[in-house]
């Protein structure tokens, strides 16, 4: 890992660095500032910065993902656009005492499109049945939340789609996992989308959360590819245990459209709720992991924060939440196209 | 006389031979008790035993993010002991930042297996969101895979059971890697 850090007086201080799964760029100053980010294709982020500031473009950035930083001062505000060498997705935070701005940036999922057309949508509304989910100060489960708003979606789907948009449970029961995966697959559902409320044990958090795939955490590839190896060693081979393997890896060969996906329905929703898009996240969802087309989880907003759960439960908010969702969609198949 | 003298010598030889071999026979016997520590030994183990060590634990924040905390935990004899120690420090509630382990949560064992670790974790059945969920998970990764060298994955159990996951979300099927994009700026050397 190397360092490079340009220190201005008065300025923020830019400084960036690689580590072994991502590249991180952090702004920081002195005080909290005003900023946006915008997403902009899969090969730059720009960051306005609110102020007049003297940062220095940076032509050729010794790092594996980040390419070059331009700089552009107009009205008061200073643009920063970092450039990526490769294909990315990006996430962002901050952090205080000093103030920074972090983005974390992260090769995309190499891929192409398999399926230009959306017939089949999978909804699946999380948890149900003995597993509550997350509940919030106020009492709301997340199993009641998730199925109420994933029926409301499902209409909104099926009135401006055209699609056909299957639940993977229509009332409180329980379904596992697995099961929910195995109902969109043998729907032969060209998306799927797993409907979450996040939880914090900050009461101010608010916000949404859109994850796909990551294989990367538990190296499912290089255990899946072990394996094979050792089958040629082993006379008799389980096959359930290679089926159970294989079924974890379905999901591999549609990252890059999950990753597409799930950064639309993330800039919809947080333009939705007035919020910084912080960008997408990977994790090995269980639920994700045996679909055989692109799929996501959104945790749509925090349940934990009081003022959030008094809204999603008026029904005009949540229409305005699924309509975000939606377009997010309706963008991805253009997109497609 | 020649012969009676060569002969007594004969016996004298042989006797010494047998003693000789009796004694060397009772010496690589397990009859015997173990030879006690050299008082000096004795001393070095008391030393390590009080001996306290620093490691970097990672701690869960109420903004979602894992903060490195430098922490003393005593030294133990084996890597498996240090890891349970290592776990069972993150009970503890630092400050800016919190126990990844709710009320009525912790640590059960921790085994460590060729250059896994696999950590039995007990854990009071209630919901939470998928962020918080990763860091439950990579507070105890992280801090295992860190500190303890001959570690570099983790898999976790509930109550000495395999589970699918913690609180309905993130797959506990396979071990873990380390992963530092959950972690916040912080004095580790690996983070900047």
């Amino acid at each position: 890992m190397f360092l490079i850090s340009l220190a201005f007086s008065q300025n923020p201080k830019i400084r960036y660095a690689d580590h072994d799964r991502f590249s991180r760029f952090v702004v920081e100053t002195d005080e909290e500032i005003e900023y946006r980010i915008f997403f902009q294709g899969e090969f730059s982020v720009r960051l306005e910065l609110s102020g007049d500031f003297d940062i220095s473009p940076i032509k050729n950035m010794e790092s594996r993902l980040l390419k070059s930083l331009q700089v552009n001062r107009q009205e008061g505000k200073t643009i920063l656009i970092l450039n990526f060498k490769k294909s990315s997705t990006w996430k962002l935070f901050e952090l205080y005492e000093p103030f920074r701005i972090v983005v974390d940036v992260k090769e995309r999922p190499k891929g192409r499109i398999i399926k230009p057309l959306v017939r089949t949508i999978v909804l699946d509304p999380g948890h149900g049945g003995g597993e509550t989910g997350a509940v919030g100060k106020g009492g709301t489960a997340e199993k009641k939340l998730s199925l109420i708003f994933s029926k409301e979606l499902k209409t909104i789907l099926e009135r401006n789609l055209g699609v056909r948009v299957i639940l993977t449970r229509e009332d409180d029961s329980f379904v596992s996992l697995d099961e929910r995966t195995s109902i969109a697959n043998n729907a032969k559902a060209d998306l799927f989308i797993s409907i979450h409320f996040n939880y914090s044990q900050d009461p101010s958090v608010k916000g949404p959360e859109t994850y796909f795939l990551s294989y990367e955490a538990t190296d499912t590839e290089s255990r899946l590819m072990a394996y094979r190896e050792n089958l040629g060693k082993i006379k008799e081979a389980p096959s359930s245990d290679i089926e159970l393997i294989l079924w974890d890896m379905a999901q591999s060969q549609y990252l890059y459209q999950s990753s597409r996906l799930a950064e639309m329905i993330q800039m919809e929703l947080s333009s939705e709720l007035g919020v910084k898009n912080r960008g997408v996240k990977q994790a090995p969802f269980k639920v994700l992991m045996g679909a055989t087309m692109p799929a996501v989880l959104v945790e749509v907003d925090f349940i934990s924060n009081p003022d959030e759960e008094k809204l999603l439960l008026k029904q005009d908010f949540r229409e305005g939440l699924e309509m975000a969702v939606f377009r997010g969609i309706e963008k991805y198949i253009s997109f497609l196209r | 006389m020649k012969k009676i003298l060569f002969f007594s010598m004969f016996i004298f030889a042989l006797g010494l031979l047998v003693s000789l071999l009796i004694y060397l026979g009772s010496k690589g016997s397990g009859s015997e008790k173990p030879l006690p520590i050299p008082k000096e030994k004795q001393k070095q183990n008391v030393e390590i035993e009080g001996k306290k060590k620093e490691v970097n634990l990672f701690f869960p924040t109420y903004e979602g993010y894992l903060l490195p905390v430098k922490w003393q935990i005593e030294v133990k004899g084996s890597d498996r002991e240090e890891a349970e120690e290592i776990v069972n420090a993150l009970k503890n509630s630092p400050e800016g930042a919190k126990s990844p382990f709710p009320p009525g949560g912790g640590v059960r064992r921790v085994f460590i297996s060729g250059n896994t670790a696999v950590v039995d974790l007990s854990l009071p059945e209630e919901g939470t969101g998928a962020q918080e969920e990763l860091l439950v998970i990579y507070s105890v990764v992280n801090s295992l895979i860190y500190n303890i060298a001959r570690v570099n994955e983790v898999k976790i159990v509930i109550e000495g059971m395999e589970k699918e996951t913690l609180f309905g979300h993130i797959s506990l099927k396979y071990p873990f890697f380390m992963d530092m994009s959950y972690v916040a700026e912080g004095k580790t050397d690996r983070n900047i």
